[in-house]
């Protein structure tokens, strides 16, 4: 008889446990096509400049980086109030770059930045222009990436997430192969 | 014992949406050409498929050396994205030269002109006519043999662009020769599969067995 309770009682907690298991499978495979989530500093809030500032990675992050200088982009320090902080802006990215890249990369920064892109100016189907528009630059550092276009082709790479930090749109991404 | 049959048929059952969803493979629907050249062009429609978690759905134009070497563009959809955006990317080796980029939003139903091309110095990626985004030649000094413009999935899930009753169309393919004149390219169906298949048999599509300039490919789950 005891064998038979203990047996019942560790199916019930068994059961407990994989249905638990099975609802936060579903949670994380089922959000193909399910609307970006809005970012609650978004709203109304805005940060102000100093602590949008003391809140973003150093600039040098970028401004340093030869790979991010040889593809015509700009950036200047952030001096004007956004919408947006850091918080807001990594969960932005992550969810544009799902969990394969966000929860992999060897290091996540954020910068606010005034950004320029000389090679995009004006982003296709839009009428923004990309001349010290105030974004964040999420970069995920050292992540594996899928080429397009070539049979089994990964690339060990740098991806950065170019967000607006008033609207938190996504407004460009680019990535590139790191040694 | 059979309690622990019973058992492990739960687990089983329960477990079996842990599976990972990651992307799993590179499989590609469409045509190319072998010709030398100095660009690739094409109108493809863009679309919004559904894409398994963590994977991405393209389709583009390029001018490639035919094994891993190339430049494109076209539209692409990561399964983050709740719509495709535009893109280009190229690649060289043995350099390990990548760059990728991705561009505001591609509207689903819109048809957009994609064209990779070079002059003697520099390759430009351009959509409807106007250049976003250029790179030297001497950073990717491949040998331009092929021109491909192919839907590309990355999970036997994801959905090739394209539904039965509204397959993504591909239209006025077109090369740069190395006169640098731009000519209409009739192109060909490599898969393996066979004619009216592309990597996947769900992957299909109507390119004639002697060559079409136009096309459409679509999923035959959809």
């Amino acid at each position: 008889m005891k064998k038979i309770i203990a047996l019942a009682a560790a199916i019930a907690v068994l059961s407990v446990f994989t249905v638990s298991l099975a609802a936060g499978a579903f949670a994380s495979t089922n959000n193909n096509n399910v609307p970006e989530q809005s970012v609650p500093a978004t709203s109304e809030t805005t940060t102000l400049p100093d602590s949008a500032s003391l809140s973003s990675d150093s600039l040098n992050i970028l401004t340093e980086n030869t790979n991010f200088q040889n593809h015509g982009f700009e950036v200047k320090a952030l001096t004007e109030a956004v919408k947006l902080d850091k918080t807001a802006a990594v969960k932005k990215a992550n969810e544009s770059v799902g969990k394969q890249i966000s929860t992999k990369a060897e290091s996540i920064t954020a910068v606010s930045a005034k950004f320029t892109d000389t090679e995009t100016p004006v982003l296709p189907e839009s009428n923004i222009t990309l001349k010290d528009y105030p974004v964040w630059i999420v970069t995920y550092h050292g992540v594996t990436l899928q080429k397009q276009g070539m049979a089994g082709g990964t690339v060990y790479a740098d991806q950065n997430v170019v967000i607006d930090a008033n609207s938190g749109e996504v407004l460009e991404t680019f990535s590139y192969s790191i040694k | 014992m059979s309690v622990l049959i019973s058992m492990f048929l739960l687990l089983a059952v329960v477990i079996a949406p842990l599976k990972a969803s990651a992307w799993t493979g590179f499989y590609f629907n469409g045509a190319w050409k072998t010709v030398s050249n100095n660009g690739a062009a094409i109108t493809i429609e863009t679309q919004n498929p559904t894409i398994s978690e963590d994977s991405s759905v393209s389709a583009w134009a390029m001018t490639c050396n035919g094994t891993d070497s190339y430049a494109q563009v076209g539209w692409v959809k990561f399964s983050g994205y709740t719509a495709p955006k535009y893109f280009y990317e190229y690649n060289y080796e043995p350099d390990g030269v990548w760059y990728q980029k991705t561009l505001g939003t591609a509207t689903a139903g819109s048809h957009n002109d994609f064209m990779v091309g070079c002059d003697s110095t520099t390759m430009y990626f351009k959509i409807n006519g106007i250049s976003y985004g250029t790179v030297s030649l001497s950073t990717i000094p491949f040998t331009r043999s092929m021109v491909q413009f192919f839907g590309e999935t990355h999970d036997e899930d994801d959905q090739c662009p394209g539904s039965v009753a509204n397959p993504v169309t591909m239209g006025n393919a077109k090369y740069k020769n190395t006169s640098n004149s731009w000519v209409s390219a009739t192109c060909y169906n490599p898969s393996s599969l066979g004619s009216g298949y592309g990597d996947l048999s769900t992957m299909r599509n109507n390119i004639s067995t002697s060559g079409s300039t136009e096309w459409e490919i679509w999923d035959s789950r959809y």
